[in-house]
């Protein structure tokens, strides 16, 4: 197949997949939640008005809609405009990167949230299990040595074309920059696994699937980041660069439908939101 | 095992965070051996500050209650439910009353007594 025409079918389902659905099954389980556990039912749910959330859904929603119009006009220019190639795959980060500002946003708006919840809490009763966390508690120890085999895989693939001098190759930053991110990883779960409480209400049993949904997707996603280097090395050395466009787009593919292994919404124990009942003496 | 903190009770913090790793020894639902979360993740589940968990853990390990090996972590000390039973503040009061009441025999004054205590405790 023509690889122009195989970057326009990647990139249209990049922006279906990252614009159009990831985002449409964000909101319905946002909508879901606003429908079946109102906030006259519960009110700790909403440290603030339903309506502000809405709106932010809402804005949500527009900003999506714009960004797969964005994405729509780049592939006619794609089409329309003789290129060499060179600059597809930064075209095609770029827009990722776009895609990405309202999930950052979604972010930014979560960590919001909780605060709001927290300053509203006015509970004195604080509860914690006595049982020490480990990450072996979240993940099993096979998935921890597949991870390890491929990290190992990876530097000892780059120390084999580190010989090579190819004047392109940055040999070993390459494994500095892995390093970081599996190092920022970590950090990021001993953050969740350790770190102060973010949902004040929330259940243990539901703050350990809150930490075991993370945890299996920055592992999976450690893995395919270093997949992803390695192809993207293997590509410019076997002097195929033309398809890095393509590889990149299908990274994100794989980036966004790690993303969106939520916990099923009737697994979640909405309970502790509700308010407790007054005690008559 | 899940423990409860309640801001609104008089008792101090660390006293029931103690004292309800006491009970749980008592009444078998913590065994020798078994692992204690670290003081970082219990002050943050609980919402407390560190050091209060940290104050409650070096009191317990004092009574051999709990015991702490390094990279290992904290877990129950094998003389855990023996410990638990034994008050210290019970010991205390026994012992000082016992001495109170042995100077008021020798005919020392409340008021000197106190002078006294403050005395030995403040060049202790």
């Amino acid at each position: 197949m023509n690889i122009e025409l195989l970057l326009y079918i990647v990139l249209f389902s990049q922006i279906m997949f990252l614009s159009y659905y990831y985002p449409r099954r964000m909101l319905i389980r946002i909508h879901t939640i606003f429908k079946n556990y109102p906030p006259n039912e519960f009110p700790k749910l909403y440290p603030e008005s339903i309506d502000k959330y809405k709106k932010s859904a809402k804005r949500y929603k527009v900003m999506n809609h714009l960004i797969m119009v964005l994405g729509f006009s780049l592939i006619l220019w794609f089409y329309f405009t003789p290129r060499t190639g060179k600059w597809d795959q930064v075209i095609v980060f770029w827009y990722f990167m776009i895609q990405f500002i309202p999930n950052l946003g979604i972010e930014l708006w979560s960590m919001k949230y909780h605060k709001a919840m927290r300053l509203l809490n006015q509970d004195a009763q604080k509860e914690a299990v006595l049982q020490p966390r480990r990450l072996t508690d979240f993940i099993s120890r096979e998935f921890l040595a597949i991870v390890f085999v491929i990290y190992v895989i990876f530097v000892g693939y780059v120390a084999y074309l580190d010989q090579f001098d190819y004047p392109w190759f940055g040999g070993y930053l390459n494994v500095l920059i892995i390093s970081g991110t599996y190092l920022f990883f970590g950090f990021i779960i001993y953050r969740a696994m350790y770190g102060k409480v973010k949902n004040p209400h929330q259940s243990y049993e539901d703050r350990k699937i809150d930490i075991q949904t993370l945890i299996r997707q920055l592992f999976s996603i450690a893995i395919a980041v270093t997949i992803y280097a390695m192809v993207q090395i293997s590509l410019r050395a076997f002097g195929i660069e033309a398809y890095k466009a393509i590889t990149i787009s299908l990274y994100f593919h794989v980036i966004g439908f790690l993303s969106m292994q939520w916990p099923r919404l009737n697994f979640i124990n909405f309970d502790v939101y509700k308010e407790k009942p007054v005690s008559i003496k | 095992m899940k423990i409860q903190i309640d801001n609104n009770l008089s008792t101090p913090l660390f006293k029931q965070l103690m004292d309800q790793i006491k009970k749980a020894v008592i009444d078998g639902l913590l065994k020798p051996g078994d692992s204690l979360p670290s003081i970082r993740q219990l002050a943050n589940d609980l919402e407390l500050n560190h050091n209060t968990v940290a104050k409650a853990y070096q009191i317990l390990e004092r009574d051999s209650v709990i015991q702490t090996k390094g990279y290992r972590g904290t877990s129950i000390h094998g003389d855990a439910k023996q410990n638990s039973t034994v008050d210290m503040n019970d010991s205390i009061t026994t012992k000082l009353s016992e001495t109170i009441k042995s100077l008021r025999e020798s005919g020392a004054t409340d008021s000197e007594i106190r002078i006294a205590f403050s005395n030995v405790m403040k060049n202790q």
